[in-house]
């Protein structure tokens, strides 16, 4: 395809020593340095770059940067990423984007068929017309048929940051207001930081033609960018959006790298004493027909293409305004050589300023007209229907051309200071909403603030800055004046004018070109009952797109309010939300990717499990163990086996260390812990230790564990690996806000003791022959009971406790020795063939014990009498969480899920953990489940504890545990399939 | 970025951790240590050999080197006898340390740590957030930072870290 190259010849702020290569949907492609992908692309010749969202109409560029949502690609190659402005996107050497929605390409694309049967297709179609059989059914074809881009297939790891950081004052936004605030904060020697979307600073001045201390405003920027820079009070973030304006005046940045590289970005969170938002104002359009063809563009958008990258975007231009800022283009236009074919201004021509009119002195100036339809070839703009407000076809006129420059005028950038939960004001004057009250340390500046001359703006910025500086105490710099000259229209004129169309079902009057929402789908939804703005914007999803409203929103409230003839502050505003712009969730997640969004704990013995081999994964709380250590060509069912066989008849050694492990102490501890569990701890010795069922306040099981009392008023309260965060939060709560008037404190200690546990019923022998101080004897040391003295020198704590059923002694040393202490063990226990045990060992030892375990048996739903745990309630002590839910229930006599053991009738049938247990395949008539089923070579056949309806009353019974279609019967038994009379673990 | 920081594993020091049930019950009994002046907030002073953080109203850390361990533990808990309020505990093996030095070690701090590090000056230190974590920075001289968290994520802290000073030099470049 033939392309003609709209670049001037001179002038813009494009490096043409940097010429850049790019491609576009596999066009090879050139540019500049300084260009974005949209005005390297405009250069080119380029019109369509997309295709729009729902009727795959062609989109070219109409608007300047994060505004643009004409101009979405997909990014391709390294940064490869979806929903990319190209007007916001810098050029780089290399880049690779494709157009989006389209099929087979962005010129001839099927989808635009749909335009055919777009009367079919107003808001809200989807909710009337998917109705039957079922929206699922339409639901693949029209996501496929709607959508911007695909997400990237390369992992994110690594490529996006996360960070904090503080300042006294934090400016968003780089334009006049935002550099002469930053600067006077600066220059008071207030940490300061300065933030702004677009990959250059100055905003406007980067195409205006002003100049400032007689230096053009472009020069002036980079004199203001390079004292800020040179501050070291002072950070500069470029490329960098404030998305989200949190509480606590905490606002967060999307810093991207727009070049190549193994960063694509990073999420700043940012609290400042005090925000200045120079956020400036986003031009909007006035809607008339087929106004999102290719070649209409708004004032500041043409400007910009050629006062910052010398692009002439047409040939022959004609501006339609109702604001005196649009006249700012005239001289624009005349550098550019580009024919004017006139103003077409929908003021009466007394509105018109007199510096407008000097501006448009060579030029046909039509007032009380408007642009009513724009004329078009398939891809471009061929000229523009004109006529008198009253749409009377016989004074329609045709006049020819290939460029619109629209303004409607401008639209303060309210956004963030919404965000913040200020308020805003309709403003007369300028036709468009500004902050009125902030309810945090904000203030707005500039443009932002309804400033719309350069000379206000630049004033304001300073003004703000010395006011934001007295507000936190630091003495503002001599105040200092800025001469301007040639800045163009000093004074800002709008008489508010929406649409020049009347909203036929058949005229393509864009209001939102993000989601294609039309003056007539605006009009459909009020004569439907959503006359609210809130509901109109969801009906139609005006503003829901990617550009969040900046374009869309104010005229959609001006037509609403012309269509129920009110004012627009009677319409009101929607709700402002973050994000500002599209932000990846990669920015959002940082670094938190993959193994790292929840971190994996280690023991001290973690190597040494690794040295041998064992198979290690998460046994709760983000804590590795190993879950079983395999011989060389031995199976997973072959290593549990064998490490269960010498827990039961000879000794084995597992980790225990991430155990939780809490310390109380203060006087009211035992109150404390005769709080937290269900049976009483009156009579606990110090040395001596006892297990508990920890409820929550319905009286369902929460967690269990045994603890001891080390001293007067010290107890080392244990826990459930998984349940060790839940039970901290649980202690803290009930100690810092239930009962603050306990007297006792908690500090976890769970990773302050390695833990190493030797089992079986050879276990007191193999110790007796360590180097050790400890009385092992049974006399000396009996089931729960702890002694402490040294273990090879070492400093130990050990507990009897068992979770095995085994002859069980809880070796417990600082961490540090953790190691050495196990290495020592393991070293000792060789002539006793000391085996280490994992988590699935353990698991088949307990069930074969009729133990209890997290979130298995205690799955949220049962309390101690379920589980056969009614001895463990003690309903005479005068409290504990939980008792009254307890009392309750029990009172109403309910018959319940009990906990029962399971022997499946096929010994060898092995039932998914989980499956239901139902008399037949009826869902609803579901009576339990099985909580574990495990191979157990002690019994030599499968068991299985579960929760069954009634379930201790029918012990004996047959029934039914579901899984993959198919039944298996179980006989139901009591759940204790060994040592019934714990006789083995007290030896 | 990464050659203007170092990312260094500490090597295990005695931590003790002195919790009051009410403000007034740490003043009475810090009343009874011999500390230089009073202890204030996030500011790091010295008590005998080892070094005193006041994290809280209720909370106090010292630290010492490991082998002041069973002095310190003397003196403290010899203290504890002012008041049955206050527990002290030796968190010396629940505590490991991350140490962060050189000119960009702010930088790389700053992608973990939410508080203020402006405000965290040579000889001061707080208890926050590490990477969401819990954990305590202490800053005892210029651009040397000491990040302690417990012990069992110690190995994930550092491979943050150091992934943050990495990525990190990929932007700056």
């Amino acid at each position: 395809m033939m392309t003609v190259s709209r670049r001037l010849s001179n002038g813009g702020q494009i490096n043409r020593d940097r010429p850049l290569k790019f491609k576009f949907n596999g066009r090879e492609l050139s540019g500049y340095h300084g260009d974005s992908l949209a005005s390297a692309l405009m250069a080119s010749g380029i019109d369509v770059l997309s295709r729009s969202f729902k009727y795959h109409r062609p989109r070219g560029v109409q608007n300047r940067g994060f505004a643009d949502v004409s101009s979405m690609v997909q990014l391709c190659g390294e940064n490869e990423s979806p929903n990319i402005l190209a007007s916001a996107q810098p050029l780089y050497e290399g880049l690779v984007a494709n157009s989006v929605n389209c099929w087979p390409s962005v010129n001839f694309d099927v989808g635009s068929m749909l335009g055919l049967c777009s009367a079919m297709l107003p808001s809200g179609f989807y909710y009337k017309t998917f109705m039957w059989p079922n929206w699922h059914a339409f639901e693949p074809t029209i996501r496929r048929a709607a959508g911007f881009g695909t997400a990237p297939k390369q992992s994110p790891d690594g490529r996006y940051l996360s960070r904090y950081d503080h300042c006294d004052i934090l400016v968003v936004g780089s334009g006049p207001a935002g550099l002469m605030a930053a600067l006077t904060a600066a220059r008071s020697g207030a940490r300061t930081m300065l933030v702004d979307e677009m990959a250059e600073p100055g905003g406007a001045l980067r195409y205006l033609h002003a100049k400032i201390d007689g230096e053009s405003a472009i020069h002036w920027v980079q004199q203001v960018v390079n004292e800020l820079q040179n501050n070291n009070q002072v950070t500069c973030l470029w490329n960098a959006t404030a998305w989200g304006y949190q509480e606590g005046n905490m606002v967060c940045v999307a810093e991207r790298n727009s070049r190549p590289s193994q960063l694509l970005g990073r999420n700043w969170k940012i609290w400042a004493k005090q925000v200045i938002l120079a956020t400036g104002a986003i031009e909007r359009p006035i809607i008339f027909e087929n106004n999102d063809v290719p070649g209409v563009m708004l004032c500041s958008a043409v400007m910009d293409a050629i006062g910052s990258t010398a692009i002439a975007p047409g040939k022959k231009a004609l501006i339609f305004t109702n604001n005196d800022g649009a006249y700012d283009l005239v001289p624009y236009l005349d550098a550019a050589s580009i024919e004017i074919a006139g103003v077409v201004d929908t003021r009466e021509a007394d509105q018109l300023s007199s510096a407008s009119m000097a501006f448009a002195a060579n030029v046909e100036v039509m007032p009380v007209t408007s642009v009513q339809k724009v004329v078009r070839d398939r891809t471009r703009v061929r000229g523009v229907v004109v006529g008198p407000q009253t749409l009377q076809p016989t004074r329609q006129r045709l006049i020819e051309c290939d460029l619109v420059c629209v303004s409607g005028g401008w639209n303060p950038c309210v956004h963030l200071f919404s965000q913040s939960r200020g308020s805003l004001r309709y403003d007369d004057d300028i036709a468009a909403f500004v902050p009125h009250q902030a309810i945090q340390s904000t203030h707005c500046a500039g443009a932002a603030n309804g400033r719309m001359t350069l000379s206000g703006c630049i004033d304001d910025g300073v003004r703000v800055g010395e006011k934001v500086l007295s507000q936190i105490g630091i003495q503002a710099p001599p105040e200092q004046r800025w001469n301007l000259s040639d800045h163009g229209i000093t004074e800002y004129r709008i008489e508010p004018y929406w649409s020049s169309t009347t909203g036929d079902r058949q005229a393509k009057a864009f209001v939102d070109m993000a989601g294609d929402v039309t003056v007539f789908d605006l009009r459909l939804a009020l004569q439907e009952g959503f006359g609210e703005i809130e509901h109109l914007k969801r009906y139609t999803t005006n503003g829901m797109g990617l550009d969040q409203g900046k374009t869309a929103n104010v005229n959609a409230i001006g037509i609403i309010a012309q269509h129920l003839n009110c004012h627009p502050a009677e319409v009101g505003t929607t709700t402002f939300r973050p994000p500002y712009t599209p932000v990846e969730f990669g920015t959002i997640a940082g670094s938190q990717t993959d193994e790292v969004v929840l971190p994996y704990r280690h023991t001290p013995m973690t190597s040494w499990h690794k040295s041998q081999g064992a198979i290690i994964y998460e046994a709760g709380a983000r804590w590795r163990r190993p879950g079983y250590y395999p011989h060389p060509g031995e199976t997973m069912d072959d290593a549990i086996a064998r490490e269960c066989q010498a827990v039961r008849n000879g000794v084995g050694i597992y980790d225990g260390s991430p155990l939780g492990k809490f310390l109380l102490q203060g006087p009211d501890a035992l109150k404390t812990i005769n709080l937290l569990y269900t049976n009483c701890f009156d009579s606990l010795k110090p040395g001596q230790g006892r297990y508990g069922v920890m409820l929550n306040e319905e009286g369902l099981i929460f967690d269990d564990g045994v603890t001891f009392r080390l001293d007067e008023d010290c107890y080392l309260l244990s826990c459930s690996t998984g349940g060790a965060p839940a039970v901290e939060r649980k202690l803290d709560k009930l100690i810092n806000a239930e009962c603050p008037e306990l007297k006792v404190l908690m500090t976890p200690i769970t990773a302050q003791w390695a833990n190493a546990t030797v089992c079986g019923p050879l276990a007191r022998k193999m110790l007796e022959t360590t180097k050790s101080d400890i009385d092992w004897s049974v006399g000396a040391l009996p089931f729960m009971h702890m002694q402490q003295g040294t273990i090879a020198g070492l400093p130990t704590r050990v507990f009897r406790v068992s979770f095995t059923g085994e002859l069980s002694f809880e070796i417990n040393v600082s961490s540090r020795f953790g190691l050495e202490m196990w290495e020592y063990l393991i070293d000792v226990g060789q002539r006793w063939g000391i085996c280490p045990v994992g988590s699935e060992a353990n698991h088949v030892l307990r069930v074969e014990k009729g133990f209890l375990s997290l979130a298995h048996e205690v799955d949220g739903t049962v309390d101690p009498i379920d589980l056969g745990l009614g001895w463990i309630v003690n309903f005479n002590k005068a409290d504990f969480i939980g008792k009254r839910a307890v009392e309750v229930r029990r009172k109403s006599h309910p018959t319940r899920q009990e906990l029962v053991g399971l022997l499946p009738e096929d010994a060898q049938a092995l039932i998914p953990e989980g499956a239901p247990i139902a008399p037949d395949r009826g869902q609803n008539q579901s009576e339990g489940f099985v909580s574990a089923c495990v191979w157990s070579g002690n019994c030599e056949r499968t068991i299985a504890l579960g929760l069954l309806h009634n379930g201790r009353a029918r012990v004996g019974e047959t029934v039914l545990a579901w899984h993959d279609g198919r039944s298996t019967p179980a006989v139901v038994t009591r759940p204790v399939f060994y040592d019934p009379q714990g006789e083995r673990l007290k030896m | 970025m990464s050659d203007q920081v170092e990312i260094t594993r500490l090597g295990q020091e005695a931590v003790f951790d002195v919790r009051s049930i009410r403000p007034v019950d740490m003043e009475k009994w810090l009343s009874c240590c011999d500390t230089v002046g009073p202890v204030d907030m996030n500011r790091l002073i010295r008590f005998e050999d080892c070094q005193v953080l006041r994290v809280g109203p209720r909370r106090v850390l010292f630290k010492s080197a490991l082998e002041n361990e069973a002095h310190l533990e003397r003196q403290l808990v010899g203290k504890r006898g002012a008041t049955s309020m206050v527990s002290v505990i030796n968190v010396s093996d629940y505590y490991l340390g991350v140490r962060l030095t050189g000119s960009n070690a702010l930088t790389v701090l700053a992608h973990a740590v939410p508080v203020n590090l402006y405000d965290l000056s040579p000889g001061s230190g707080t208890a926050t957030a590490v990477f969401s974590l819990g954990g305590i920075v202490i800053c005892e001289y210029p651009d040397d930072y000491a990040v302690l968290v417990e012990r069992s994520y110690l190995d994930y802290v550092m491979q943050r870290m150091r992934v943050c000073g990495l990525v990190d030099s990929a932007i700056a470049s």
